[in-house]
């Protein structure tokens, strides 16, 4: 029998080929909702007791961390404010209004602009992309041979971050304050007032949910 | 690193093709992750390509050669809430990786490797590129470099005729944890095709 050498160098090609194409990698796809980006963190003072706190103070306002000529949103100051009173409230502690409280919890919201911008590729849509044509236009039907112009499409998104810092004031180190609890929250600032009102409420909710060694 | 690993993978197939007594498959294997690796994607990997190349040596039932695997990895976890060194984080989760390997393998056949039914065994060692992601909220956990890397194929293939023919194996891989990377290990199965020249 004749043998052939054709058919390791077609497979080799292939092999060669698809070796680039690997580089590619691949990635999941991105969520497709607002809140799908929340995220919420807490940690403690592992040496700290809990189960001792009976009463807390919370200040009347939210601290904003804002770039210099930039001005402070306090749309939401006010249900941050009464979310915390709730969740305090329901660990059985007591709000009160001087630093001999056992805790002081003081919250703070920083926001700030990201910008993205993206390369887009005719792979990426295979197919009738709206919009998009051949280029050049096609004279008399299928023009091959073509490369498709890409694009580079920018955006930009508002990311926001409530940080809630629960301090024991009875053991001041120098000039700070010991954190002995602290509850992050960081999402997109995008989307209606009511959407990111009832997002905040709900993370509020899960830091205390996600922290239980707080109800003691 | 990858870019290297597939500039070498290139040159490998390229001096297969000079060669004499040569063999080149391609494979596509869906992949079932095991041990610690499970905890970080549980999710069967069905994106798992390899290319090689096999040389004989003086006994015609042992071959040489070299493979280049992509292998990817991904589970959504979905919303939930997990511990992390320090803390407790909530938020929506997706894990997952991208395996580049390259490997030095050895191939012993059960029986006359020109026969209809071959029966074959394969050893691989070499190393990877991986980059092991965790997304979360608007944050990516990243830990990513290179890792050692082994692989054991049992396998069976079926000759059409004395150059062309298809294979099916089951194959394990491993790679130690390194550069902050958990170990990383899966079964597979493989299906591939594969050609000779003289």
């Amino acid at each position: 029998m004749r043998i052939k050498k054709a058919y390791p160098k077609a497979i080799a090609a292939v092999l060669i080929l698809s070796s680039s194409l690997m580089l590619w990698g691949c990635y999941p796809k991105a969520p497709d909702y607002i809140e799908d980006y929340d995220l919420v963190y807490t940690q403690q003072d592992k040496t700290f007791d809990f189960s001792k706190v009976a009463t807390y103070m919370l200040p009347d306002s939210v601290e904003h961390i804002v770039n210099p000529g930039d001005k402070p949103d306090h749309t939401y100051d006010a249900l941050i404010l009464s979310e915390l009173k709730k969740q305090l409230d329901n660990l059985g502690w007591q709000r009160v209004t001087t630093s001999a409280a056992d805790v002081l919890v003081l919250p703070s919201v920083m926001a700030s602009k990201q910008g993205v911008c993206t390369a887009y590729c005719w792979y990426c849509y295979w197919g009738w992309y709206p919009g998009w044509g051949y280029y050049p236009p096609p004279v008399g039907g299928w023009n091959p041979g073509y490369w498709y112009p890409s694009d580079i499409v920018c955006a930009s998104y508002n990311t926001g971050t409530l940080t809630v810092n629960m301090s024991n004031p009875k053991q001041p180190k120098g000039q700070q304050l010991g954190v002995v609890w602290l509850g992050v929250l960081n999402g997109l600032l995008e989307g209606g007032t009511a959407n990111i009102s009832s997002r905040i409420q709900t993370n509020i909710g899960q830091m205390f949910k996600q922290s239980p060694y707080l109800n003691q | 690193m990858k870019y290297l690993l597939t500039i070498i993978a290139a040159l490998t197939f390229y001096t297969a093709l000079q060669a004499q007594e040569q063999a080149a498959e391609f494979s596509y294997q869906v992949s079932f992750p095991t041990g610690n690796f499970k905890d970080f994607v549980s999710k069967t990997g069905w994106v798992g390509f390899t290319g090689a190349y096999r040389h004989r040596i003086g006994n015609p039932q042992l071959s040489l050669g070299g493979a280049f695997s992509w292998f990817y990895f991904q589970d959504k976890k979905g919303y939930g809430t997990f511990p992390t060194t320090k803390g407790t984080v909530t938020g929506n989760r997706s894990n997952y990786t991208n395996i580049y390997q390259l490997l030095a393998i050895v191939q012993y056949d059960f029986k006359n490797p020109k026969e209809h039914t071959v029966p074959y065994v394969r050893i691989g060692v070499g190393g990877d590129y991986q980059d092991q992601r965790t997304d979360i909220g608007l944050y990516i956990v990243q830990a990513d470099g290179a890792q050692f890397a082994a692989n054991a194929d049992l396998g069976v293939r079926f000759n059409k005729d004395e150059n062309h023919g298809f294979f099916i194996a089951a194959t394990y891989n491993t790679l130690p944890a390194a550069n902050g990377m958990i170990a990383t290990t899966f079964f597979g199965l493989k299906l591939g095709i594969s050609g000779w020249g003289h």
